[in-house]
């Protein structure tokens, strides 16, 4: 996956957590008109909505559904699928009962796992874990959100950045194999060889709670595939008599795979252990409390991975989540996952009529879309004016004006509309501009025509054309001249006036068209309009 | 403060820092686009230790406004 080029669906502003990769695009919000085969990494990073009732909370989700079975059916199918989970980032409810809010989100996580049941390139990448690592600081930087639309507070994208390319390491295969184990205040508290068996803080009370907690973590590691070893300086003897004989001792000698119990310097010991189990060095995660071993292993062993240790016993736990799930997490269905999928297959038959929304056509049909045009007046042309300026991705000349500027336009006779588009989900609000320049009774220039990201991968830029040629054509209108002026960002329209069979006249630098226009264009039935 | 500024922009939009000049403004290139508007001010944060209001980071679209804010930032 050297080279990935890597394309995000999304619908919040995701674009400074992923600035340290190259190699990366990204649809419009809640876009997903664009599929690009040539995709190495399919990335589904879609977060909760934050405001709105509970019955909105639950049709996005269930939007978002539909979309990615939309999107997943026509995605190539050997390219990696990535599934973020949905998190509750903002966590109020109005009500003390947040039952509904935590099934909703359970319900569509676990239509992403059965998704990824279904190809061994889909997989699910589980979200809630950067925001737990991320608990002690802000997740939502309320300012960014609502200037910019980010969900994530961009403050942290360096910490997600490393979440990520650990992620993706994992799905690769890279996973670590083996624990190398220091003993005292390590897996237990105090010295054994000097505080003797029953000297050693291991059990039912701070801070041996914790130590035994630890171990049960280790425990479990060991049944999910990971190795454990030691590297310790200690007696040998009294090492497995303590394993054997101490009440609260949850490791056995049967759960390590190999050991140096001795005085030898430790990256001698870890060469030793990774010879004996013939595993590389660079699958080793090596754990220890003393920071003088810690910094002699990863002198003389770069490769083997040294995590700082936790000053306090309580951070054990913590500790321990953030290093299985930087170098262990494993992203193969195991038993577990698969008794999972049964119940997830159960859980699927409930959204089978999203089966029936396989087609981008019909999936827009239902949307009940209402397109309101008008001309521009002095309420709108302040949104007008902000959109030629803000607008670049569906923006065929990129022209940008002030609220002067097209007032003057107005005055000089061109025909200024704008286009606001509701859906079932809501009101967009003004989404879309387009400047028409009066040539003569019957020839007109587009001037400007715009889309905000807000409302792409619905085609509503193709009806709205079709509806203004239309009214063009009533007019007496009957040659259209058109411009594409290619920007840094703008290559999703460099074909729209091809589409709508205009002529190409000129293919320099810029694209320019004309259209003899001698009857109506047919706009499929969904799209209804409004003239105001 | 200048120059410190100039090289956080020339990583944050990553271009030669020589190419910044008092002229270069949000929007009027290409590289400073809303996007990287929003990193440059995450990284400003953290490298001055200053929260800029959202009327600030509206307003700061050129090298000396910048500093105006941060200055201001600093005073109170």
């Amino acid at each position: 996956m050297d080279n990935r080029s890597i394309f995000i669906y999304r619908n919040y502003t995701v674009e400074p957590l992923f600035s340290d990769f190259p190699g990366i695009s990204y649809s419009g919000y809640e876009d997903i008109s664009n599929v690009p085969p040539d995709a190495s990494i399919y990335v589904w990073f879609y977060s909760c909505p934050l405001i709105g009732s509970r019955q909105e909370f639950a049709d996005k989700i269930n939007d978002y559904k539909k979309k990615l079975e939309l999107v997943l059916v026509n995605s190539n199918p050997s390219s990696y699928f990535l599934l973020f989970t949905l998190a509750p980032v903002l966590n109020f409810y109005f009500t003390t009962n947040k039952k509904f809010l935590v099934e909703a989100i359970s319900e569509y996580n676990q239509f992403l796992y059965s998704k990824a049941g279904t190809s061994p390139l889909i997989k699910v990448i589980e979200f809630e874990n950067f925001i737990r690592q991320s608990q002690e600081h802000q997740i939502i930087d309320w300012r960014y959100y609502y200037l910019y639309k980010t969900l994530i507070n961009p403050g942290l994208s360096r910490s997600f950045s490393a979440w990520f390319r650990r992620q993706l390491l994992a799905i690769e295969g890279k996973r670590k194999k083996c624990f190398v184990l220091d003993l005292d205040n390590t897996l237990w508290g105090g010295v054994l060889g000097e505080d003797g068996l029953e000297g050693i803080q291991l059990g039912n009370s701070y801070p041996g709670n914790a130590f035994k907690d630890f171990q049960k973590m280790l425990h479990e590691a060991v049944k999910n595939g990971v190795l454990l070893a030691i590297a310790s300086k200690n007696n040998e003897d009294e090492v497995w008599d303590a394993m054997k004989t101490h009440p609260d001792m949850i490791l056995e000698k049967n759960d390590f795979v190999s050991w140096r119990i001795n005085w030898n310097d430790k990256s001698t010991s870890i060469y030793e252990i990774a010879n004996e189990l013939n595993i590389s060095t660079d699958s080793i995660v090596f754990i220890d409390d003393n920071p003088v071993e810690r910094n002699w292993v990863s002198q003389s062993i770069p490769e083997v991975v040294v995590p700082e240790f936790p000053k306090h016993p309580y951070q054990l736990i913590s500790f321990f989540c953030d290093v299985y799930d930087s170098f262990f997490q494993l992203y193969d269905l195991t038993g577990e996952d698969k008794d999972k999928l049964v119940q997830y297959k159960q859980n699927s038959l409930r959204n089978q009529s999203l089966q029936s929304f396989l087609k981008i056509e019909d999936y827009i049909a239902s949307l009940n879309i209402m397109i309101s045009v008008k001309e521009a007046d002095s309420f709108t042309i302040p949104r007008i004016a902000q959109l030629t300026q803000k607008t670049n991705q569906f923006n065929l000349t990129t022209r940008r004006y002030t609220e002067a500027d097209i007032s003057s336009l107005i005055y000089e006779g061109h025909k200024v509309y704008s286009a606001s588009v509701k859906d079932k989900f809501g009101d967009n609000g003004i989404t879309a501009v387009c400047i028409l320049k009066i040539i003569s009774t019957t020839k007109v220039e587009i001037d400007t025509m715009l889309l905000s990201c807000r409302i792409l991968g619905r085609l509503i830029e193709f009806a709205l054309m079709k509806k203004l040629l239309n009214m063009l054509q009533l007019d007496g209108i009957d040659e259209v001249h058109a411009l594409y002026i290619p920007s840094a960002k703008n290559e999703q329209a460099a074909s729209f006036y091809d589409k709508l069979g205009f002529e190409v006249l000129e293919h320099e630098a810029s694209k320019s068209y004309t259209l003899r226009i001698n009857n109506q264009y047919k706009i499929e039935p969904y799209y209804r309009f409004e003239i105001l | 403060m200048k120059d410190d500024i100039k090289a956080l922009m020339a990583v944050v939009f990553s271009i030669e820092k020589d190419l910044i000049d008092d002229r270069f403004a949000y929007g009027t290139n290409e590289k400073w686009d809303s996007i990287h508007h929003l990193n440059l001010i995450v990284e400003l944060e953290a490298h001055y230790g200053v929260i800029f209001e959202p009327e600030d980071i509206q307003i700061m679209t050129n090298i000396d406004k910048i500093i105006d804010c941060i200055n201001q930032k600093k005073k109170s």
